[in-house]
């Protein structure tokens, strides 16, 4: 093993609309900001996150952010002043579905074929699992590749976050020796008198409901990429280890919303049959508690240093303390959720907050919440001898 | 301007009156709330409804207390049945719909192989869903009359909600002819007639969220499909009012060695005034951008609904 194999890996999960993306962002940003050499892989951001992380073109390579601008006085643009930096990048599956099928190929004129293909250019990117697949395999790149202390990747947003740990399965199944055997069927007849009866039948029945072409067209993808399933099936194997691994952390991220909440405990339980190791969970835009406000004193301040008429102090009042009642009431639900969950597994809470992420500085206003949750997952220090 | 907030408001537009209703928007938003908020809605009207979810997510009937999925109507209160669709269930009926015979499906589907195979088809696991809703459209009572007056479809997240809508052409494409080109069109014709189906989006008032629907609506004009309206959810009510007398007393709050508990309420304050500003800002923006009308539903409280707040909620969406 080699030195570059010790990078530590946070594999950010979570239902859609929970802020999963910004905050693998946030941390990636703290990590770096605490010292580590980082690299962040997003999927489809939001374009001002995207501007913020100044990764606004799909490169499909890691880009240095200017985290040396947060620290006012610090003379680099690129490392913070405690030696850590961020790189990032968006995942562009085309381009690494192709250098998958480069790598696997037996030789180059099956890669060119395949590349070639129609029935590729159409299916690559929608065939399920593709994108997760192909984030796991840039992460695993980077992981035998590069020289980072730490990679974070986001997650594409799913209904079930499992679909994420289930990609390598469903891609290599899919090509797996029996479904190649049966579609190339027509062309070797090896397999034809193996599977007679049924292979007929069922390319009957195919070819009645998608067409004759398209049969064809299939078949000759499966046998085309019945030279790569060998290398796909070594390599999942090989990326599934390294999320099982114990340099991988899965992160969950979540909102206090209760279908969050149960998803998320769902998760927790499947990582866990699987041993898939948990790092632990971020419920993020928790509603923090307001102090016991004293009416009267409220009443006094507002009435000395204001010249409203008697009604409106009443009004402003009365809103005041309705916001207060709502606020908190909310925040005691917040916070009944919020226990159950650090039952269940270290957890880090985000309260709401005024900001909207545009630019790095507010990033890393929201990533200074974070500060805690980045400490626990950060690499070990021995991992951080540059 | 008042005009304006009215159109605005409580809308005219009978997305209620379509056959089918496809709902989608960004993950997060409450589709699948919006989704049965209109069919409590158009149950109170006296229709018969029917929600579908895709795949299987067992969201829709566990919001009206029911605990199973079931790929057969339930019925989950008065006039509202909910049925969740997988693409598992939906290509075998469709495929036992087309040869007939189950032992010859069997024979063929029940082959390991043929699971891998159906993943490799692109597009055909969202092709199955919509082919699944448009065959219940069809359905009929004894009398004629069809068995759903409303099919209220929760359909998946921006993104996918368009792979999905897309999915007929894409078959279209790959196949070219044939009878599963003919099916996918008929699917196809189906989904992209006003008359029959209305696409609705769903939003926050949150400036990222309104981009995603503008993006979505931008989307879905290239491809020819009809957004019939878009329902705005947790909009916030007026913290103050008038809105004004919160700037008015800030400045007073804010003095000097201010108390922590005015610091807290001031940032509380700032963050109600911001999003109540920010669903103005936000319904203009949708106005300026969709013609199609844009209504709202409030922010309730609770976190986890019942059918007393889908009444609630319903009630907002009157003359839908």
């Amino acid at each position: 093993m080699t030195e570059l194999t010790k990078s530590s890996i946070i594999v950010c999960c979570g239902t859609g609309g929970v802020g999963k993306t910004t905050t693998a962002a946030a941390l990636s940003l703290i990590l770096a900001a605490q010292g580590s050499r980082v690299v962040t892989i997003t999927i489809d951001p939001a374009k001002r996150l995207a501007d913020a992380l100044a990764i606004n073109e799909l490169i499909g390579a890691p880009t240095p952010v200017p985290v040396g601008r947060l620290f006012p006085g610090h003379d680099s643009e690129e490392t913070t002043p405690n030696g850590g930096s961020l790189d990032a990048m968006m995942l562009d599956v085309k381009a690494m579905f192709d250098e998958v099928v480069v790598r696997h190929a037996p030789d180059k004129a099956t890669s060119e074929r395949l590349l070639a293909s129609r029935y590729y250019k159409l299916v690559s990117e929608k065939l399920a699992g593709s994108v997760e697949y192909m984030a796991i395999e840039q992460l695993y790149k980077l992981y035998t590749e590069c020289d980072y202390d730490v990679i974070v990747v986001d997650t594409p947003p799913s209904l079930n976050a499992i679909d994420f740990l289930t990609a390598p399965e469903r891609l290599t199944a899919m090509m797996s020796d029996s479904v190649i055997k049966w579609m190339s069927a027509p062309r070797n007849p090896k397999g034809l008198r193996l599977f007679e009866r049924g292979s007929r039948t069922i390319m009957t029945v195919m070819k009645k409901m998608i067409g004759e072409t398209t049969v064809t067209e299939i078949a000759e993808f499966f046998e085309l990429i019945s030279g790569l399933a060998e290398g796909f099936r070594t390599r999942s194997g090989e990326m599934i280890d390294l999320l099982k691994s114990p340099c991988t952390s899965f992160l969950l991220v979540t909102t206090p919303a209760p279908s969050a909440i149960d998803d998320t405990i769902a998760f927790r339980k499947q990582l866990q049959s699987e041993r898939f190791p948990l790092g632990g969970v971020i419920v993020n835009r928790v509603t923090p508690t307001l102090e016991q406000l004293n009416p009267t004193t409220l009443e006094a301040r507002i009435a000395t240093d204001s010249d409203l008429s008697e009604e409106d102090l009443q009004r402003v009042l009365s809103n005041l303390q309705e916001l207060h009642r709502n606020q908190n009431k909310q925040s005691e639900a917040d916070k009944i959720v919020v226990d159950k969950m650090s039952k269940l597994s270290a957890t880090w809470t985000v309260p709401i907050m005024n900001i909207e992420i545009s630019e790095l500085g507010s990033l890393f206003q929201l990533s200074n919440n974070l500060n805690e949750a980045a400490q626990t997952l950060k690499p070990r220090q021995s991992h951080i001898q540059h | 301007m008042n005009g304006q907030q009215a159109h605005l408001g409580r809308i005219s537009l009978r997305i209620l009156d379509s056959k089918i209703v496809f709902v989608t928007g960004k993950g997060g938003v409450g589709k699948t709330t919006i989704a049965a908020s209109l069919a409590v809605r158009a149950a109170e009207e006296g229709k018969r409804a029917l929600i579908v979810e895709s795949n299987g997510a067992g969201r829709v009937p566990k919001i009206f207390g029911q605990e199973r999925r079931s790929y057969t109507p339930l019925s989950v209160a008065p006039n509202i049945q909910t049925l969740s669709i997988t693409a598992k269930e939906a290509i075998e009926d469709y495929i036992l719909i087309k040869i007939k015979v189950r032992a010859l499906y069997k024979l063929v589907f029940q082959n390991r192989v043929m699971e891998p195979f159906m993943s490799a088809v692109p597009g055909l696991h969202d092709l199955v869903h919509l082919g699944k809703i448009h065959h219940l459209s069809l359905e009929k009572r004894r009398d004629g009359s069809p068995r759903w007056d409303i099919i209220i479809f929760d359909a998946p997240a921006t993104g996918h909600g368009l792979t999905m809508l897309e999915s007929p052409l894409s078959m279209m494409k790959l196949t070219i002819a044939g009878p599963f080109y003919q099916a996918a069109k008929l699917v196809h014709d189906t989904f992209y007639d006003s008359s029959k189906t209305a696409i609705v989006l769903t939003s926050l008032c949150d400036e990222l969220v309104v981009n995603e629907t503008l993006d979505l609506y931008e989307n879905l004009g290239q491809h020819k499909a009809h957004v019939v309206g878009v329902i705005l959810n947790e909009t916030p009510t007026k913290p103050f009012e008038p809105i004004s007398l919160w700037q008015n007393v800030r400045p007073s709050l804010d003095s000097g060695a201010s108390e922590e508990s005015f610091k807290g309420l001031i940032k509380a304050a700032d963050r109600a005034v911001a999003k109540f500003n920010n669903k103005e800002t936000a319904k203009q923006r949708l106005s300026q951008n969709i013609p199609a009308p844009c209504s709202e539903l409030p922010l309730l409280n609770n976190r986890d609904l019942s059918l007393g707040d889908l009444r609630v909620l319903s009630s907002y969406l009157e003359g839908v």
